[in-house]
């Protein structure tokens, strides 16, 4: 009888150890995973914090819905697409016609001096000349 | 003279007629405006992601042969 009071104290001692241990590690992980969540919640904050996204939208609101769009053009693998080549090329001709406005008007202008200055040209030719008075 | 006169009435007749739509058309507009920017400034989370999907969405539309 005695062996069997003390192999059940035993026991029991046992398994109050293990509830105690166990107790402790559910306690130590809530506390890793509670740690976690703050540190997760920290890095949020702080990432939104130096974006900055919420006064950029503020100072600059279809801007940043432009810049939106854009990133999702490039993820959606657009980059590199006929679509973005034909937009390229219009932005650099539109981007271009101011320097061949500029470029046409010098060469109208250059012409039409080169043609007025023919245009005396010919009238000084054409216009008779005084023959040398003889003494 | 006659149909100078005659030009000058039917420029301000069709002026009088198209003023006040184009001054609705510009009020509609600036009302639109204020719209957007407010909803925008108040759920700039919502804008922006539905920005990206639209510009998502347009990229797979453009990059597809056709």
């Amino acid at each position: 009888m005695p062996e069997t009071t003390q192999s059940t104290q035993s026991n029991g001692t046992g398994n109050g150890a293990d509830h105690r241990g166990l107790g402790e590690r559910v306690d130590h992980i809530n506390q890793s995973a509670q740690e976690l969540w703050n540190e997760a919640q920290g890095a949020v904050t702080q990432l939104r914090e130096t974006l900055d996204l919420q006064g950029r939208v503020d100072r600059h609101p279809y801007g940043m819905l432009l810049a939106a769009a854009g990133v999702g053009y490039v993820l959606g693998g657009g980059l590199f697409s006929r679509f973005t080549g034909s937009l390229v090329r219009l932005g650099f001709r539109v981007a271009a016609l101011p320097f061949v406005k500029q470029e046409l008007l010098n060469i109208a202008k250059g012409a039409l001096q080169n043609a007025g200055g023919r245009r005396d040209a010919g009238q000084t030719a054409a216009a008779p000349v005084e023959p040398p008075k003889t003494v | 003279m006659e149909t100078s006169q005659q030009l000058t009435d039917k420029a301000r007749e069709l002026q009088a007629r198209i003023a006040p739509q184009i001054e609705e058309a510009r009020k509609n507009l600036s009302d639109l405006n204020t719209r957007i920017s407010t909803y925008v400034r108040q759920n700039p989370g919502t804008s922006l992601l539905a920005a990206l999907a639209a510009g998502f969405l347009i990229a797979k539309i453009a990059s597809r042969r056709w």
